[in-house]
């Protein structure tokens, strides 16, 4: 049986691309390998999973009759949700030894929030459905991440979140190109009853990583008096390089989430009966950058720092802003969003990167993850809302020159404020992870 | 500190929670408690309101505005416990348009779903207001058109609801922000003489009406050549009927 299973998911996996054993630990045991697969494998359902949850939502709500009103408070209730979730969320998945089962379980509410979505489109069970949503994705975040750091070890890490990110962004795609098909040839309803399906290969990708979780957990497991872990929590969250970082990721949101709506938006307007594809491009080409980049850079953080990673991403934004504000022509949009694809590489991998780096061996990452994960959270939900006023205000170009003065504050604090985290091999590594 | 923080959010969150699933019960929007299971026959209620016979045309979104989409099985016999006053309307008498799919005027093309409907004073449809375009919920914009540019063949369903504007038209019109703001309709007359009005720059005015004046529009800006702002000044409707 566990011959079979680990037969399965190997070609799979490396059809992605060469750099197969991205592991620096020399141990190379079946076990470890098929665990490397199941969670690359994991990332692109789970990536896959989540695509269903984005701004389609509001096109299936309204194709079932739903007001703006309503929709919007569905909305606001999940990510208000996803907020309030981060931190509580992250403690709950530094207590839970079992970061596999915390795992399955927010798995499963995805599976159960899409069902809600699918077959009763009321508004009860649509809040309850964004309210299991949003707090299952704050769990569910940590524990790969914990996930990663557990297989991978400290100093795999980087390479690591660098396949994690790679897999992601070809789930992204799957997903993006699965659901468009089913929302347009079958149903906006269908999208749903897929997204539920998709869990299954979630899970089982899931299963095949079971056995590799435990070993880090271990040393992070001594039980303290309660007075003493407070204080420890409270030590690894008022770290400075926490809060530098976690502001310098809040920056990033601020300055990046808007630029995509705001640009389809305008496609939506000048470009015809093409529009559609235009954006769908747009979304799907900065996936395949981060696909074919994110395992160079996971290495180059290795290899040359986090600080060089995080500028070369963070830079991005302000050119990326500008190049939107002067150029209009369709093909070059389109080919401004690999700037995207590289900061989307860059920041999904550094966030769990840093954030290992700092508090990886505390016993609080996913506490530590889920604070940035909020200020991210509160960086994005602001970026919409500030964007579309001076949108309305301004027009279109200088919320651009915004995004891109935004864009430059955040590189210029990476620049002058963040440390280099990088613990450097030899010396941290102190426990043995081979 | 961070605990505080946290919890405070929590806090907000159930008080949010709470308020919104005790809110189906209230006078929600219309949609949000109707679209329920299409099972629902919600069969009375829209009784009350015989529709003007006049314009036979019409009625259809009266009286859909107010009762459910999706009902899409005639009250069949109502029972013994139903008011008097019933009326049983077929699907192809009135039928759901919202959230629907708008098509383009050769009806094949699916230009978007209406959204919204604008009504006068006196309850009748004055304009819809359609989302358009965008990839997954992506990119996609609101625009307001007259409601008399809306042809519905409740019978056909390849086409149920078909709009009478091509799609640079469509195109150039200004974006409908939201209900506080005055829209910006697309006309049927102007349409056709103005083939490809320019996309207004014509940002709307209005320093964030927001919460102060829940319906009082600002000062309208100069409208666009095509587009007329949708006051409660109405401009006498008629002219032809659709369809």
């Amino acid at each position: 049986m566990l011959k079979s299973t680990l037969t399965e998911p190997a070609p799979a996996a490396s059809a992605g691309k060469p750099g197969g054993k991205a592991r620096s630990d020399a141990k190379a045991g079946a076990q470890e390998r098929r665990a490397g697969f199941g969670l690359d494998l994991l990332n692109l359902w789970v990536a896959n999973i989540q695509t269903g949850f984005g701004p389609f939502v509001a096109v299936y709500l309204t194709s079932q009759g739903w007001t703006q009103t309503a929709i919007g408070l569905a909305l606001s209730l999940g990510t208000l949700t996803a907020m309030a979730s981060q931190l509580p969320a992250g403690a709950l998945v530094d207590a839970i030894r079992s970061k596999g089962r915390v795992a399955a379980f927010s798995i499963a509410t995805f599976a159960a929030s899409a069902l809600l979505f699918a077959l009763w489109p009321v508004s009860l069970s649509i809040y309850s459905a964004e309210i299991l949503h949003g707090f299952s994705s704050c769990t569910l975040g940590p524990a790969l991440a914990a996930l990663s750091l557990a297989i991978a070890g400290q100093a795999g890490l980087g390479r690591r979140l660098g396949r994690n990110a790679r897999f992601a962004s070809i789930g992204n795609g799957i997903g993006a190109a699965l659901m468009g098909a089913c929302g347009y040839y079958i149903s906006e309803r269908s999208v749903f009853f897929m997204t539920a399906a998709l869990t299954l290969p979630a899970i089982y990708a899931l299963r095949q990583l079971g056995h590799v979780e435990l070993p880090v957990r271990a040393q992070a497991e001594k039980d303290r008096k309660p007075r003493e872990k407070l204080r420890q929590i409270v030590q690894v969250l008022a770290d400075r390089r926490l809060l530098i970082f976690a502001a310098c990721a809040a920056l990033f949101t601020l300055s990046d989430s808007a630029m995509l709506p705001i640009v389809a938006g305008a496609l939506t307007k000048r470009v015809g009966a093409d529009a559609s594809l235009v954006i769908a491009a747009c979304i799907v080409l900065p996936q395949l950058v981060v696909a074919t980049l994110s395992p160079w850079m996971g290495s180059l953080a290795e290899t040359h720092g986090r600080r060089l990673v995080l500028l070369l991403g963070f830079s991005t934004l302000p050119i990326r802003a500008l190049l939107f504000a002067l150029v209009t022509d369709p093909t070059l949009v389109v080919a401004v969003q690999i700037l995207n694809g590289i900061a989307s590489a860059a920041f999904l991998i550094m966030v769990p990167l840093v954030t290992a780096d700092i508090a990886g061996r505390s016993g609080h990452f996913n506490l530590a993850l889920g604070f940035v994960g909020f200020t991210i959270g509160i960086g994005g939900m602001s970026s919409t809302t500030v964007a579309g006023w001076v949108a309305d205000h301004y027009g279109d170009a200088a919320t651009f020159v915004f995004l891109a003065a935004v864009g430059l504050a955040a590189t210029a604090v990476v620049w002058f404020a963040m440390p280099e985290t990088n613990p450097g091999r030899p010396k941290t590594e102190a426990r043995p992870k081979e | 500190m961070m605990r505080g923080r946290s919890s405070l959010l929590v806090g907000v969150a159930v008080a949010l929670v709470l308020g919104a699933v005790g809110a189906p019960a209230d006078p929600l929007p219309e949609g949000a408690a109707a679209p329920s299971a299409p099972d629902v026959a919600t069969p009375p209620d829209k009784a009350p309101q015989p529709p003007v016979m006049d314009q036979s045309d019409v009625p259809p979104v009266a009286a859909k505005d107010a009762a459910s989409p999706e009902s899409q099985k005639p009250p069949a016999d109502a029972s013994a416990a139903a008011p008097k006053n019933v009326e049983a309307m077929t699907p192809s008498q009135a039928f759901s348009v919202l959230g629907k799919k708008v098509h383009g005027p050769d009806a094949k093309e699916v230009f978007g779903s209406i959204i919204d409907i604008l009504v006068d004073d006196q309850g009748r449809p004055r304009a819809a207001i359609i989302d358009f375009g965008g990839f997954l919920g992506v990119g996609s914009r609101k625009i307001a058109v007259d409601w008399q540019l809306m042809k519905f063949h409740p019978t056909d369903p390849a086409a149920q609801i078909v709009l009478d504007l091509d799609r640079s038209q469509i195109q150039a019109a200004p974006e409908y922000k939201d209900p506080t703001q005055p829209a910006e309709v697309v006309e049927p007359a102007l349409v056709g003489a103005s083939a490809p009005a320019v996309p207004g720059a014509v940002t709307a005015p209005a320093d964030q009406a927001g919460t102060a004046s829940p319906t009082g529009p600002a000062p309208p800006a100069t409208p666009p050549p095509s587009a007329t702002p949708l006051d409660t000044a109405a401009q006498p409707d008629a002219e032809k009927h659709p369809n």
